[in-house]
């Protein structure tokens, strides 16, 4: 290819991506009017894809500053991921990286990122293989299996709980999150999680385990404990986070 | 044979009523659909299970400066052999240069050098592919640095690479009305022998002298009257399209688009068969 065509296509690429007016002028033997109307519509596409994605922060800073920040995003990121659904996840990089003012002003916009990101990414990532179990089984002796599409979340504030517009300092802290993939429906669940519950999906992660093994692995100490581990269970296995019971234990 | 473009939008109305719309094949963007699972692909591969599928790219940017994406290509080979998709087309545009995707389609110049150069990017692509290429004329709103007509472009291509061609009529009408040419005398102009699909879709006009190609209105009447002549040029039956991909109506409208595509369809061909 000819460098006088390649340098037309990467200006009218330039042009549509950062909207820089100068660049019209170079564009040789085109109609402005058109020309514009690209970067209306390549503009809109991403800033749509944008807004679709982060519903949340979009209320909380309002279309026009989202706009701005699609602007500043789309004129310096390369965007990489040919899949345009996938595309605010680089809107989320982008961000992180560079608006390091964003962030201290706002400390809770990392983990809303991720909180709405991670919605959109669970909700499409490809099908993991299931492995054998049975609806049916005796929650106090079978081992319990766990859905293999869920992950642990961490935030240091509740986005998953409350408005942005909400949270403050006094809510800085420690939150975990579960997230799974029901796997009938395949909707996104969250469930808050406490330390101890934590610990227990990881435990489940590695192998199969019934609830005394469970149980042992935290020497409860109190009724109650043993009480919230088996509430935790029953709780799981009806939203799915827990699929049901191996086979030929 | 009349399609309709697969769209999340309204799948699960047609999953929960098959029989309001009644297609002979469906079309996918292979981006929207590639390592998607859960909920999307569960509905996808039941409709898989009942029609054929035609693939319809986006990102993969044919006339585009920069090298082709060989990771891309691997995972929409993969693909369009696990769908078993049946056609594979693109759009004759670029929608990546610089190392940045722009998820749109943008005019390649109509130039000597970018014949070259596409046509030489035609053939590495249906070779990894190991399939034909199918090459949609797309709708422009301006050229860009041409130094040809866009049917000697197109031409040039045709007959340089050993591509296909995808005739979007309504593109067709679009880019007749921007650029103030004929659309009848464009099409008769097109190697018919290389014309393997044909899309048809509804656009809007948003100004005195521009009209953009939304795929979010119904097809207008003189598109159909379009679409007519072009089959009565051709001669021989191709698989039709109907591209819905905004304002999605409730189904039976799309369903009257359907039938009004395939009257015309069934009009022509008949005649064809008697004069035969
Ligand atoms: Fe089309």
């Amino acid at each position: 290819m000819s460098k006088s065509t390649y340098l037309q296509q990467s200006l009218l690429a330039a042009y549509t991506r950062g909207g820089d007016d100068g660049i019209i002028s170079k564009l040789s033997r085109v109609k402005e009017k058109g020309i514009r109307y690209y970067r209306h519509l390549v503009f809109n596409i991403v800033s749509d894809g944008v807004s679709n994605a982060y519903p949340i922060m979009t209320d909380f800073f309002g279309e026009e500053k989202m706009k701005e920040l699609v602007h500043d995003f789309f004129s310096n990121q390369k965007c990489q991921n040919f899949q345009v659904w996938a595309m605010p996840k680089e809107f989320k990089d982008y961000l992180l990286q560079y608006k390091k003012d964003m962030m201290e002003r706002y400390p809770f916009i990392p983990d809303l990122l991720l909180f709405e990101w991670m919605e959109i990414e669970m909700f499409m990532m490809p099908d993991e293989v299931m492995p054998d179990y049975e609806k049916e089984g005796n929650i106090l002796k079978d081992n319990l299996v766990l859905n293999p599409e869920i992950q642990i979340l961490f935030f240091h504030y509740p986005v998953h709980a409350k408005h942005p517009i909400k949270i403050s300092e006094q809510d800085k802290g420690e939150y975990f999150v579960l997230m799974h993939r029901q796997p009938e429906n395949k909707d996104i669940i969250f469930t808050n999680l406490n330390l101890a519950v934590v610990k227990i999906i990881e435990a489940l992660y590695h192998e199969p385990l019934c609830i005394d093994e469970i149980q042992k692995l935290f020497s409860p100490t109190s009724l109650e404990q043993k009480e919230e581990i088996k509430q935790f269970i029953r709780e799981a296995l009806r939203s799915g986070s827990i699929i049901g019971f191996q086979k030929n234990k | 044979m009349i399609g309709i473009g697969y769209r999340k939008d309204f799948a699960e109305e047609w999953e929960e009523h098959p029989d309001l719309l009644n297609a002979d094949f469906i079309e996918v963007a292979p981006e929207n659909w590639i390592n998607v699972g859960g909920y999307w692909k569960k509905l996808f591969y039941k409709k898989l299970e009942r029609y054929p599928l035609f693939a319809h790219g986006l990102s993969l940017s044919i006339g585009s400066p920069d090298e082709p994406d060989f990771d891309f290509l691997k995972q929409l080979k993969r693909f369009l052999d696990e769908t078993e998709a049946s056609v594979y087309s693109e759009h004759l545009s670029f929608a990546k240069c610089d190392n940045a995707h722009l998820y749109d389609l943008l005019p390649i110049p109509f130039t000597e050098d970018a014949v070259k150069h596409v046509s030489r990017r035609v053939k590495q692509v249906q070779e990894f592919l190991e399939r034909p290429l199918v090459l949609e004329i797309v709708s422009y709103y301006s050229s860009l640095a041409a130094e040809m007509k866009e049917i000697e472009f197109i031409n040039a291509i045709l007959q340089e690479s050993d591509c296909l061609l995808l005739l979007d009529v309504n593109n067709v009408y679009v880019n007749s009305f921007n650029h103030q040419f004929d659309a009848r005398e464009f099409i008769q102009q097109l190697p018919k022998e290389k014309v393997a699909y044909i899309h048809m879709a509804g656009h809007l006009k948003v100004d005195d002298d521009l009209i953009i190609d939304t795929h979010g209105e119904p097809i207008i009447d003189p598109v159909y009257e379009l679409f007519e002549f072009t089959m009565h040029w051709l001669q021989k039956p191709v698989p039709v399209l109907l591209e819905r991909d905004f304002n999605i109506p409730e189904l039976n409208e799309m369903q009257k688009e359907i039938h009004q595509l395939k009257y015309i369809y069934n009009k022509i061909l008949e005649k064809t068969k008697t004069l035969c």
